[in-house]
């Protein structure tokens, strides 16, 4: 049986100051789980305690990143049966999950649909779905994502040394790079967009935060603007393309990579429905066993322990990192 | 003799918790309706009762309960053939403690605590007219494109919106709700987000998430999810509204993933009810003539007899078992 959610986080308000020989005071509240996206050190914790696989996305500003993870939560509203062959069975992140919808939803007047970006201030933020699938045959799972803004990835691309600060990488049972799409498709963009692409993955392969061992899903999202575009023929010759060239450059150095069209959440005449191609990846990121179980050879790297995430992984993994003696 | 047994009831501001106290005190004390559970004896303390029932026969609006103004109340009744099923306590909690203590500022007092740690059962109210959406801007842009298409170009709109009209029917209503929203934004230039403005469905999640940890430990906890101002509910051709089980998993389809992935911790049953049986401004000649009082009383559900709005209590504590 899984842990109870929300249970860590209940605590009595601290009491106020009183004078000496004033009667004790009683709490006036007890606190409740914040509902907002945890921090490493309770994600840590919930991973620890409910053995859930974490998710990380990566990719440039704008890839769309947050639009996933708003769309994942969104998925589950609309429909009982829930969505990609599961129901939802809640989530420590509520709040977090809402307000990254809120401007998609009508509730906020907005007259086009947009994801609040994630700032680079905000750091890394961990967002939490539990799911059960719709038969009821198995018991609840739950499910990590990390979200951190693009322009981590970027100062990565320029900097080794901040590569290397980005151990959540190695601890992640999934690499999830989101690739812009629409962007891919335009000839204006295609050149920058590929070489982004590219070169993190590169950065990542020379700093050895990506192994052998690791399993990577390159997402073209967008992809109900491809669609559009090309129409279905020729966007199916266009993604076949790019099955082949993701393939021949990372299927060797990788355990498994797949390349995925998504659409998060299509523009609203677009026939693609909200979340497409994400029901199939939720199933493979819930059913298959996670990384630390299956890769005890893999090389990792030793990194300066001084980032949020360093700690995050630290917590996590303590076996993968050599610790400095005192 | 049973003891004391505590319903926990929840339910957003509004949610028609006060009424159903009030609708449930007169069945029980008038033996108005036959089979019903019965009051034994009035409560030594039946001020606040009395003033929910007095607005109830007199049909006036139930005076809202505001924080300052909770109170618990007690019912010692007994089932039809005098066998005491004990003192039943149901505290009287408004909306505002569940929709901004609990959601939004996330706390609860350690009085409440307590009763969520002694609950026997749980009372989820949903009005169903104050339900507010998830829609997105998608879907108002679709039904804006379904109302004016021709003023679409809109290579794949045919496909695109919804067969069902049914849905699409529905979704129109709502349309109107979401036209307030786009009004007040603007008014106000734009909305920010606050908490408030989370779905309802959502919030009972969050709201249902926090008891898990006190309740899991003696599950599984009946939660009886009563669905309030029921008469707002069209009637079919068939002359019946639609299963109030079937309403929560179209409208509130994610409370519904959350309740079935969670069957093992609360054992649901649905109820459509509406305890003052039709709008009490439009409908309150008609709401009149019913004679007596309680048949104006809508109750729906598995083994609910007409007007006997005491049968989610009586599923809820479990009273339809053999001992």
């Amino acid at each position: 049986m899984n842990p109870p959610l929300e249970e860590a986080g209940a605590s009595a308000v601290p009491e106020p100051p009183r004078a000496i020989g004033d009667p004790p005071v009683k709490p006036v509240f007890i606190n409740l789980p914040s509902g907002k996206p945890l921090t490493s050190k309770e994600a840590s914790s919930l991973i620890r305690a409910t053995g859930s696989p974490l998710v990380l996305l990566a990719g440039e500003v704008g890839s769309g990143k947050t639009t996933l993870l708003a769309s994942l939560h969104d998925a589950f509203q609309f429909e009982a049966r829930g969505f990609g062959g599961y129901i939802a069975a809640g989530s420590s992140t509520l709040l977090g999950f809402e307000e990254r919808c809120f401007d998609s939803r009508a509730a906020s007047g907005a007259g086009e649909p947009h994801t609040i970006r994630t700032n680079f201030d905000d750091g890394h933020l961990f967002y939490h779905l539990r799911l059960r699938d719709h038969e009821l045959k198995q018991p609840a799972k739950d499910i990590v994502f990390a979200d951190m803004s693009g322009e981590f990835y970027e100062r990565a691309l320029d900097s080794a040394d901040e590569m290397r600060e980005l151990t959540i990488i190695t601890r992640a049972d999934h690499f999830v790079l989101l690739v812009d799409a629409s962007k891919l498709q335009a000839n204006k963009n295609r050149a920058h967009t590929r070489a982004t692409a590219l070169m993190l993955m590169r950065r990542c392969f020379e700093e050895k935060m990506l192994n052998k061992g690791s399993k990577v899903d390159i997402l073209l999202t967008k992809w109900d603007l491809v669609l559009a575009r090309l129409g279905e023929e020729d966007a199916g010759t266009f993604l076949a393309g790019y099955l082949r060239f993701f393939q021949d450059e990372y299927a060797q150095k990788v355990r498994r990579v797949t390349v995925i069209p998504v659409a998060a959440r299509p523009y609203s005449e677009s026939r693609l429905p909200l979340g497409y191609g994400l029901g199939a990846l939720l199933h493979k990121w819930l059913q298959e066993p996670r990384a630390l179980f299956e890769q005890a050879d893999r090389q990792m790297p030793v990194p300066a322990l001084t980032s949020s995430f360093d700690r995050f992984a630290l917590v996590e993994a303590p076996q993968l990192y050599e610790v400095p003696n005192g | 003799m049973a003891s004391l047994r505590k319903l926990l009831v929840i339910g957003l501001p509004e949610a028609g918790k006060s009424t159903f106290i009030a609708a449930l005190y007169h069945v029980a004390e008038s033996g108005e309706v036959k089979g019903s559970l019965k009051l034994k004896r009035i409560s030594s303390d039946a001020k606040h009762l009395n003033a929910l029932r007095r607005e109830w026969l007199k049909f006036e609006h139930a005076t809202r309960t505001i924080p300052d103004a909770e109170q618990s109340v007690s019912m010692l009744l007994e089932e039809p053939d005098a066998h005491s099923i004990g003192e039943i306590v149901f505290p009287d909690l408004s909306g505002e403690t569940f929709n901004e203590d609990q959601w939004r500022d996330r706390h609860w007092s350690p009085e409440y605590e307590a009763l969520v740690n002694e609950a026997d059962s749980i009372l989820l109210f949903v009005h169903i007219g104050m339900v507010r959406e998830p829609y997105t801007i998608a879907d108002i842009q679709k039904i804006a494109q379904a109302a004016l298409p021709e003023e679409t170009d809109v290579q794949y709109r045919s496909e695109s919106i919804s067969a069902d009209s049914k849905e699409a029917k529905a979704k129109t209503e709502a349309a109107s709700t979401i036209e307030g929203w786009a009004k007040e934004s603007q008014e106000t230039d734009s909305i920010h987000w606050s908490a408030d403005l989370v779905c309802t469905q959502v919030k009972l999640v969050g709201l249902l998430q926090f008891l898990v940890p006190y309740v899991e430990k003696r599950a599984p906890i009946r939660v009886g999810v009563l669905l309030s101002a029921w008469d707002l509910e069209k009637v079919t051709e068939k002359g019946v509204r639609v299963d109030p089980y079937v309403w929560l998993s179209k409208r509130l389809p994610y409370l519904h993933q959350f309740l079935r992935a969670h069957e093992a911790i609360f054992s649901t049953q649905v109820y459509g009810v509406s305890a003052q049986g039709g709008d009490l401004e439009k409908d309150q000649d008609k709401l009149a003539e019913c004679e007596p009082a309680s048949e104006r009383i809508i109750i729906q559900g598995a083994q609910c007899a007409a007007h006997d709005i005491t049968e989610p209590v009586r599923w809820a504590l479990g009273l339809r078992e053999p001992a």
